[in-house]
């Protein structure tokens, strides 16, 4: 029990990621994802199984994650956390399936996701020879599935997407397309950007 | 350690019905004050408790069962600190198989890190500590969320 803590860390992860990535959300969700900041998440489902002893937690079917910055939609939610000595690091991994949607708030907006899976893993691992210690941190969030990303900027599509959010840096091995929209700060060419639609899509189509 | 546990627990049932206030006699009587120990630690922690099932209320039934109102099942770190407390109204108890169930609403409380689990029917298996719960899952974290993990 003590390791759904790990679940919310995920979360927050994202809730970090949010915040460096800017990429919105549906103009309809908006207020309510900039509602006042409760500290509190809550994750409803059908049905939850709290395997305890290895620290896997599953909750299962309309699984809804509910924070006062980021609101998660899916039909499967797993979260892995095993139990590793303390000098040995961490391993930490959640799992949202089917239907993925992510709707969260950054500086700039808010931003929206959908996927048929979302990944998210951290870890965290000494890479010196005992007896020093040097911990390297990976954490990364894998969207697959026709992931579709939407915000002010544009709709970003690709599958996978990868987010390396140490070094905040977004990667995809199978780029599929991406609409910008013409913002005072890109201002290039007439005509070069589409226009910003007055209410974004909460989830576009993707294009084969 | 499962033997001694399960001596334990007999033990106390034994005690409660002793103490208790028993409506009638037979296999159904009233317990009040139901306690008793479920599960011990390993060694070298052995004599630390590792569950423990409380209840306002129990009655044995058949088959190894105990029906227990006002349903209290704590569990404990090695250092004998809480970890869990699950309250339900009522739930069952199975001896045998080691399992607490209820089709009754349940409240988890994690004490390490304010976490809330509400719902409706649940089943827990002792062996592996294993939690099911079948409707209406809701956990509540309290707390400002935070990504800042360090051994």
């Amino acid at each position: 029990m003590k390791k759904l803590f790990i679940l919310c860390a995920v979360l927050g992860v994202v809730i970090l990621l949010a915040s460096r990535w800017n990429l919105p959300a549906a103009e309809t969700d908006s207020q309510a994802l900039l509602g006042t900041s409760t500290n509190r998440t809550t994750i409803t489902s059908l049905q939850g199984d709290f395997y305890m002893r290895s620290n896997v937690y599953i909750y299962r079917g309309d699984v809804h994650v509910d924070n006062p910055q980021m609101k998660l939609r899916c039909e499967l939610l797993v979260t892995e956390a095993p139990k590793l000595p303390t000098d040995q690091g961490k391993y930490d991994r959640a799992t949202a399936t089917t239907n993925v949607v992510i709707d969260w708030v950054d500086d700039k907006g808010t931003n929206h996701a959908t996927a048929e899976k979302a990944i998210y893993t951290y870890t965290l691992t000494n890479t010196a020879v005992a007896p020093s210690i040097h911990w390297e941190t990976n954490a990364f969030l894998v969207l697959i599935g026709d992931p579709i990303v939407t915000n002010v900027q544009g709709v970003f599509r690709s599958d996978p997407i990868v987010w390396d959010r140490i070094n905040d840096v977004i990667t995809t091995t199978n780029f599929n397309r991406t609409d910008i929209y013409q913002t005072p700060s890109n201002n290039a060419a007439p005509g070069f950007f589409q226009t910003a639609p007055t209410t974004p899509a909460k989830k576009a189509v993707p294009t084969k | 350690m499962a033997l001694l546990a399960a001596v334990c627990f007999v033990f106390c049932l034994a005690v409660a019905e002793g103490q208790g206030t028993n409506q009638n006699d037979g296999p159904h009587s009233t317990i009040t004050g139901f306690r008793a120990p479920l599960e011990y630690y390993d060694p070298p922690y052995e004599l630390q408790v590792k569950s423990f099932l409380e209840g306002a209320e129990a009655e044995p039934g058949t088959d190894g069962l105990v029906f227990i109102r006002d349903a209290k099942l704590l569990t404990y770190h090695e250092d004998g600190s809480k970890e869990m407390i699950v309250k339900a109204p009522q739930c069952t108890y199975d001896t045998r198989q080691h399992v607490v169930s209820s089709a009754g609403p349940l409240h988890v409380q994690e004490m390490d890190n304010n976490i809330q689990v509400e719902g409706v029917g649940f089943y827990w298996l002792q062996t592996n500590s294993y939690l099911h719960i079948s409707n209406q899952q809701q956990t509540t974290v309290y707390g400002k969320l935070t990504n800042t993990f360090s051994p």
